[in-house]
C-alpha cells in the first residue's frame, strides 16, 4: 500500500461530497428542495444548512483524526506501542460536548416543526390520493379537478388530504415537506406560495406498480389569474363543435368514458373512478404528467393506455383511429 | 505462571470423528462450527443474488425512461433485493459469525442448544425458499419489504405473493428467535470460568446485546404479518379503513420492528470492528467500558424511535417531537463508538492488513451516514427527504460502509480461523478499493439526487430534471461494486484451496480462538489458557506486562496434566441428529400447503409434532461445559452461582417468555388502538360478550396455573407418586379452560370476519388458546414420561421450564380477559 493513496483517501471523499452539493445547488430543472419558491421550503432549506454546518464539522473533525492516525501511527516497529485501555476525561468529552449538541439540534427541531405546523390559512382545497392520479376539490368554489390545479401566491393554502384506496404521500418539493394520505385519515398540508410559476407534486409513498407516474403540477399565479382560473373551471363542458367533435361525444359516451369520467354538463358522463375530464384540454399534460398533453399524445393514450402507463386502471378500449381521432377532436375541444 | 497455549496441538479428540461421515453430515450436524459455515456459506450464496438484483435496479435507473425491466418486475426487484439482503443475507451471516465464533470466544465446546441451533438454521433455509419459490409458483412479491397496508390487502395486491412472502417472514423469525435464544444463553451459561460478563470478547458482547433486540424485535413483525394473513385469508380488518382498521397499526407495528432490526444489523458488524482494530493497532480497545454501555444504550433506544419513519403520516406533534428527541439521543453513543475506535488506533501501530483497511473504509464512511441520520430525525427536514434516493442513500450509507465492511473487515479477519488458510491480502485490497470507491460513487450522487426531487422507489424517471448525471454515475459505481463482490467470491473460492497457511494465530492476537487450531477441533479446546483479564492471550504472551496480575489459584502443570487426561477419558458427545432438519422441512410443508394445497397442512403439522415429541425423547448432547483450564480464580465461585441460577432449559424458557412478551403486547396493543377508533363498542347488531361462563373459565385456568406449581413442588421434594397426580389435575384444568372456551367458539353470534370487533375477539384469544394448548401438550409428553419404564423420571428442569411458561400463559390471560371481556 503506497501512503500517498492512504493519504488521499478520505479528503477524495470529502472533496466529492461537497463538489456534488455545490453543483447540486445550480440545477435549475430540478424540483429540488434546495431551490424553495414557497416560505414553508424555504424554512427547511434554512434547517438544511444550519444542519449541514453540524454535520459537516463533525465529518471533518472525524476524518481528520482518521487522517492523523494512518499516517501517524503506521507501524514502524515490531514493539508492541503502549498498552493503554482508556482515558475517563476523554471519554467525558465525546459524551458531553455530542449530548450538547444534540440539545441545539434539538431545540431547533421543535422549533421549525412549531413554525410549520398548522399555521392560520386563507383558503382550503381537498385533495385526494388514488392509484395512481390525483383529485383536487375547491370547496369554496364548489368543482374539482384533477392532476393540475391553480392556487394563488402569497396565500396561505390549507390542504386538506385523504386517500381513496392506499397510502400515497402529498409531496411538492419546492413548496414543502410530505404529508401522507392515509385510508381512513384526513390529513392537512399549509403553504404559502411565493414566487408566480409551475411547480412538480409527487407521490412520496409507494402506492404500487405506477407509483413512479403519480405526479401533479402545481399553478402559482397573481390573485387576478386565480379568479379566472376558477371562474372559467366552474363552467360546465363547451358544447362539441363540429362533425368530429360530436361524433366523438356520442362515442365517449357509447364507449362507456363516462362510466368512469365526469364531463360536468355531459349527460351521462358522471363517473368519479377516473379524473374530471370537464377542462381537460386547459391541462398541460396526461395521465397524472406522463404525456405532455398533444392531440398525438392524447390518441396514444386512449388507444393504449396500458402500453403508456402500464397496469393503472384505464381499460383499453377496442376503438378504430377513426373513432380515435373523433375523441381527440371532442376532448381537445374542453377547454 | 503461564500456561503453554499451544499444549493442545495437533487436535486429538473428535478430531477422526468430526471428518467422517461424509456429505450427509453436513444435513444433520449440530456442531456449531458446521452449522455456522452452513449459514455463512448460504448467506453469501444470497449475497450474490441480492448484488445481482441491485444491478438489475441499477441499470433500469440509469438512463431517464428506460424500458430495461417492466413496472412490476421493478417493484419485484427491489422488493426482493430489500427483503433478501436483511432476512437472507446479513442477518443469517451474522448468525454464521455468532455460531461459529461466540463459543470460541467465551471458551465453550458448543452452543447452549445444539440441536435448536440446526433447527434454526434449517428453518431458515426453509424461509428462503418460501420466499424464492414465489418466482415460481406465483408472483414475487412486490410491495416493498415493508409491505404498508393496505397496498397488500387482496383488493390491491390480489396475487399470492403477499402470502409467500408473509410466511416467510414468519418462518424467518422464528429463526432468528430460535437463534437469538440460543446465543442468549450460551454467553449466560457457558463462558469459561474466570470470564466474566465485562471481559468478555466485544463480538461476543454485542451479540449478547443484539440477541436481546431479536427477542423484542422480531415478534412485533411476527404479529404484523400474522394480522395481514388473517386479513387477507379470513376476512378480519385490522388494516382496512373501510371496515374500521387502520393502516397505521401495521406502521407501529412494522417500525416497532423495523427500526430495532437495523441495529440488529450492525451491532455485531460494529463487535467485529472492535475485534479487529485492536489487533491491528496493537493496543488493547480503547474504553471498554464505555463502548459496552454505548452498545447497549443503542440497543435499548432502538426502541423508541420506531416513529421516526412515520414523521409524515400525520402523528401529534409532541409525539413527533419525542421520537424526534430519543432519535438524536443515539447519536450520542454511536459517537462514543466511533471516538473509542479512533482512539485505539491513536498512539498504536497501524498494521496495514485488508481487514484494518475496511475498518479505516468504515470509520470514513459510515461517519457519513451516522450524521445524515441525525438529519432524517430532524422532522422538518425528513418531511422533504424522506421517501426519496436521500433516504435510500442513508441506509445504504450506514449498512454497507458499517455492516458490510465491518462484516468484511470479520470475514478477512477469521477466514483462516475457519479454514486454516489465509485470504490473499492483494485481491482483498483490491476488493476494498473497489468498495470504497464504488460505494462513493454509487451512494453520494444519491443523495444528491434525493435533495433534487427525486422519490424512491419509481420504476422510472424523466429527463429534464437534472437527475441524469447523478443516476448514471450511480449505477457506474453499483458496477464498480459489483465488479468488487466478484473479486471477493474469486478471493474466497481460490484462497480456500491455494491459500497460505494460517497456523493457529497468524494475527497475534488476544481472545481464545486464537488458542486453538485452525480449523479448530471437534470440541474446540483440549484446554484454555487462565483468564483474569480481557485478553487471556496478551497476557500468556507478556508475563512481562499483563493487563492484570494472575490470581491465586493458577494450576500447576502436573494438575493440569491431569485435567486433560480427564477430558480425554470423557465419552465424545453426540454431534448428529437428523430431528432439527425433518422438523424444518415439515415446517416448510405446513407452509406449501397454506400455499399450494390446503390438504397437506394437517399431515405436515401432525408430522412437525410428531418429529418435536420424539426430539424430546432423543438423547440430549451433555451441556457443553466449558473445558479444563489451567486457573481456577476465587470470582470463579461468584460467576458458577450466578449461571447456575437456571438450568439451561429453565433460562431458555424465560428467554423465549421475554419475546412472548412482546408477541402479546404488540396483539394487544393493536386490539387496544383499533378499539380505541371504534364509535360504538361493541358494533351495532353485535352482542355485548358474556363474562359469566368466562370467569368460570377463568378460575379453571388460574386453578390449573396453581395445581401446576405444587406438582412441581412436589417434585423438587422428590414426591413423584404427588407430582404424577397434581401435574393431571393441573392438565385436566387447563383442558377444561380450553374446552369452555371451544364452546364459547362454537355459540358465539359472530365470526371472525365480523369487523374489527369480531377479529379482534377471535385473534387475541385464538393465539391465547394456541399457546394453552402448547402448554398442555408439554405437560402431557412430561406425565406420560412419569410412566416410562426403567426410563429416568422427568427433570425438575423440564417441569419447571413449562411451569413458568404455563404460569406467563395465565398472566396473558388476566390481562386478555381485563381488555377484552371487562372493559
Amino acid at each position: 500500500m503506497r501512503l500517498g493513496s492512504r493519504l488521499t483517501r478520505p479528503p477524495v471523499a470529502l472533496g466529492l461530497l461537497l463538489g456534488i452539493l455545490l453543483t447540486a445547488s445550480g440545477c435549475e430543472d430540478a424540483p429540488s428542495i434546495l431551490q424553495p419558491r414557497a416560505n414553508e421550503a424555504a424554512e427547511i432549506r434554512n434547517l438544511a444548512i444550519i444542519l449541514l454546518a453540524i454535520c459537516g464539522a463533525i465529518f471533518l473533525i472525524v476524518q481528520a483524526w482518521l487522517i492523523y492516525n494512518i499516517v501517524r501511527y503506521r507501524r514502524r516497529s515490531a514493539e508492541e506501542p503502549v498498552q493503554d485501555h482508556g482515558d475517563i476525561r476523554m471519554e467525558l468529552t465525546w459524551t458531553v460536548i455530542p449530548i450538547l449538541i444534540v440539545i441545539v439540534i434539538f431545540i431547533l427541531t421543535v422549533n421549525y416543526m412549531d413554525v410549520l405546523t398548522n399555521p392560520p390559512s386563507n383558503m382550503e382545497i381537498d385533495v385526494t390520493g388514488r392509484q395512481w392520479w390525483w383529485e383536487i376539490s375547491y370547496p369554496a368554489a364548489d368543482f374539482s379537478t384533477a392532476n393540475e390545479f391553480y392556487v394563488p401566491i402569497d396565500e396561505t393554502v390549507r390542504a386538506r388530504l385523504e386517500a381513496a384506496d392506499v397510502i400515497h404521500s402529498f409531496w411538492m418539493p419546492q413548496i414543502g415537506g410530505k404529508t401522507d394520505m392515509i385510508p381512513g385519515h384526513t390529513n392537512q398540508s399549509t403553504f404559502t406560495i411565493t414566487q408566480e410559476g409551475e411547480y412538480l407534486g409527487e407521490c412520496g409513498e409507494f402506492c404500487g406498480v405506477q407509483h413512479a407516474h403519480m405526479r401533479f403540477l402545481i399553478f402559482a399565479v397573481d390573485a387576478a389569474a386565480f379568479s379566472q382560473w376558477v371562474e372559467q373551471q366552474q363552467q360546465p363542458a363547451a358544447a362539441a363543435e363540429g362533425e368530429q367533435a360530436q361524433a366523438g361525444e356520442a362515442l365517449f359516451l357509447s364507449a362507456g368514458c363516462g362510466g368512469c369520467h365526469t364531463v360536468r354538463g355531459l349527460e351521462g358522463a358522471a363517473g368519479l373512478a377516473g379524473p374530471d375530464l370537464t377542462h381537460v384540454a386547459g391541462r398541460t399534460s396526461l395521465a397524472a404528467v406522463t404525456l405532455d398533453n398533444t392531440p398525438e399524445n392524447l390518441a396514444r393514450w386512449i388507444d393504449k393506455p396500458q402500453a403508456v402507463k402500464p397496469g393503472n386502471l384505464m381499460p383499453e378500449v377496442a376503438v378504430s383511429v377513426d373513432e380515435i381521432q373523433a375523441l381527440v377532436a371532442y376532448l381537445e375541444g374542453l377547454e | 505462571m503461564s500456561v503453554d497455549v499451544n499444549r493442545h496441538d495437533p487436535p486429538s479428540r473428535g478430531a477422526a470423528t468430526y471428518q467422517a461421515g461424509g456429505w450427509t453430515s453436513w444435513l444433520t450436524t449440530t456442531d456449531h462450527k458446521r452449522i455456522g459455515v452452513l449459514y455463512i456459506v448460504t448467506s453469501l450464496g444470497f449475497f450474490l443474488v441480492a448484488i445481482a438484483l441491485a444491478l438489475l435496479m441499477r441499470t433500469q435507473l440509469a438512463v431517464a425512461n428506460n424500458d430495461f425491466l417492466s413496472p412490476q418486475t421493478y417493484n419485484q426487484v427491489f422488493t426482493m433485493h430489500g427483503t433478501t439482503m436483511i432476512f437472507l443475507v446479513v442477518m443469517p451471516l451474522l448468525s454464521g459469525f455468532a455460531n461459529y465464533l461466540i463459543p470460541l470466544q467465551i471458551g465453550a465446546r458448543d452452543m447452549a442448544y445444539p440441536r435448536m441451533n440446526a433447527l434454526s438454521y434449517w428453518v431458515y433455509v426453509a424461509a428462503a425458499l418460501t420466499l424464492y419459490s414465489s418466482f415460481i409458483f406465483s408472483t414475487a412479491v412486490d410491495t416493498g419489504w415493508f409491505s404498508y397496508a393496505p397496498l397488500t390487502l387482496p383488493a390491491y395486491s390480489p396475487h399470492e405473493g403477499i402470502d409467500f412472502w408473509i410466511l416467510f417472514i414468519i418462518l424467518a423469525g422464528m429463526s432468528s428467535i430460535l437463534g437469538a435464544l440460543n446465543v442468549a444463553a450460551t454467553i449466560i451459561k457457558l463462558r469459561a470460568p474466570g470470564m466474566g460478563l465485562w471481559r468478555t470478547p466485544l463480538f461476543t458482547i454485542t451479540n449478547f446485546i443484539n440477541s436481546f433486540l431479536i427477542l423484542a424485535a422480531m415478534p412485533s413483525l411476527t404479529v404484523a404479518v400474522s394480522l395481514l394473513y388473517l386479513d387477507r385469508q379470513f376476512g378480519t380488518s385490522f388494516y382496512a379503513a373501510d371496515l374500521g382498521g387502520d393502516p397505521l397499526v401495521w406502521q407501529h407495528l412494522f417500525w416497532f420492528f423495523g427500526h430495532p432490526e437495523v441495529y440488529i444489523l450492525i451491532l455485531p458488524a460494529f463487535g467485529m470492528i472492535s475485534e479487529v482494530t485492536p489487533v491491528f493497532s496493537r493496543k488493547p480497545i480503547f474504553g471498554r467500558t464505555a463502548l459496552i454501555i454505548a452498545t447497549g444504550l443503542i440497543g435499548f433506544y432502538g426502541f423508541t424511535v420506531w416513529a421516526h419513519h412515520m414523521f409524515a403520516v400525520g402523528l401529534p406533534f409532541w409525539f413527533n417531537a419525542l421520537m424526534a428527541g430519543t432519535s438524536f439521543t443515539i447519536a450520542v453513543p454511536t459517537g462514543i463508538k466511533i471516538f473509542n475506535w479512533l482512539a485505539t488506533m491513536w498512539r498504536g501501530s497501524l498494521v496495514f492488513t485488508t481487514s484494518l483497511h475496511f475498518v479505516l473504509g468504515f470509520i470514513s464512511l459510515f461517519v457519513v451516514g451516522g450524521l445524515t441520520g441525525v438529519t432524517l430525525a430532524t422532522v422538518p427536514f425528513d418531511w422533504q427527504v424522506t421517501d426519496t434516493y436521500y433516504v435510500v442513500a442513508h441506509f445504504h450509507n450506514v449498512l454497507l460502509p458499517g455492516s458490510l465492511f465491518g462484516i468484511m473487515a470479520g470475514i478477512f479477519y477469521w477466514y483462516p480461523k475457519v479454514t486454516g488458510r489465509l485470504l490473499n491480502e492483494r485481491l482483498g485490497k483490491t476488493q476494498f478499493w473497489l468498495f470504497y470507491f464504488g460505494f462513493i460513487a454509487t451512494f453520494f450522487p444519491l443523495y444528491i439526487v434525493g435533495l433534487l426531487g427525486m422519490p424512491r422507489r419509481v420504476y422510472t424517471w424523466d429527463s429534464g430534471q437534472s437527475w441524469d448525471i447523478y443516476n448514471l454515475i450511480s449505477s457506474i459505481g453499483g458496477f464498480v461494486i459489483g465488479l468488487g463482490v466478484l473479486v471477493f467470491a474469486y478471493n474466497i473460492v481460490v484462497s480456500l484451496r491455494k491459500g497460505a497457511r494460517a497456523g493457529n494465530d497468524p494475527w497475534d492476537a488476544w481472545t481464545l480462538e486464537w488458542a486453538t487450531t485452525s480449523p479448530p477441533p471437534h470440541e474446540n479446546f483440549q484446554m484454555l489458557p487462565a483468564i483474569y483479564s480481557a485478553r487471556p492471550l496478551w497476557d500468556l504472551k507478556h508475563p512481562e506486562n499483563p493487563d492484570a496480575v494472575a490470581p491465586e489459584g493458577v494450576l500447576s502443570a502436573a494438575q493440569i496434566d491431569n485435567r486433560i487426561a480427564q477430558l480425554e477419558a470423557e465419552p465424545e458427545r453426540p454431534y448428529l441428529s437428523s430431528i432439527p432438519i425433518l422438523v424444518a422441512m415439515g415446517l416448510l410443508t405446513v407452509v406449501a400447503g397454506m400455499l399450494l394445497t390446503t390438504e397437506i397442512v394437517v399431515i405436515a403439522a401432525v408430522f412437525v409434532l410428531g418429529a418435536l415429541v420424539a426430539w424430546t425423547f432423543q438423547p440430549a448432547p451433555a451441556p457443553a461445559i466449558s473445558p479444563p483450564v489451567g486457573v481456577d480464580p476465587p470470582e470463579f465461585d461468584r460467576e458458577v452461582r450466578l449461571r447456575e441460577r437456571f438450568d439451561s432449559g429453565t433460562l431458555g424458557v424465560l428467554l423465549f417468555v421475554f419475546s412472548e412478551v412482546i408477541f402479546f403486547t404488540s396483539l394487544i396493543y393493536a386490539y387496544v388502538d383499533l378499539r380505541m377508533s371504534q364509535m360504538t363498542w361493541p358494533p351495532e347488531g353485535l352482542p355485548d360478550l358474556e363474562i359469566g361462563l368466562t370467569a368460570v373459565a377463568t378460575l379453571f385456568l388460574i386453578s390449573s396455573g396453581v395445581a401446576a406449581h405444587y406438582a412441581l413442588i412436589s417434585l423438587e421434594h422428590q414426591h413423584k407418586q404427588r407430582f404424577r397426580w397434581v401435574l393431571a389435575l393441573a392438565i385436566v384444568l387447563g383442558a377444561t379452560f380450553l374446552s369452555i372456551q371451544g364452546y364459547e367458539y362454537l355459540t358465539a353470534d359472530f365470526g371472525i370476519s365480523d369487523g374489527v370487533y369480531g377479529g379482534t375477539f377471535f385473534t387475541l384469544t385464538g393465539f391465547h388458546g394456541a399457546h394453552v394448548t402448547a402448554g398442555l401438550l408439554a405437560f402431557l409428553l412430561i406425565w406420560a414420561r412419569t410412566f416410562k419404564k426403567g426410563g429416568r423420571f422427568p427433570t425438575e428442569h423440564a417441569a419447571r421450564g413449562v411451569t413458568y411458561y404455563w404460569h406467563f400463559v395465565d398472566v396473558v390471560w388476566l390481562v386478555i380477559f381485563t381488555l377484552v371481556y371487562l372493559w
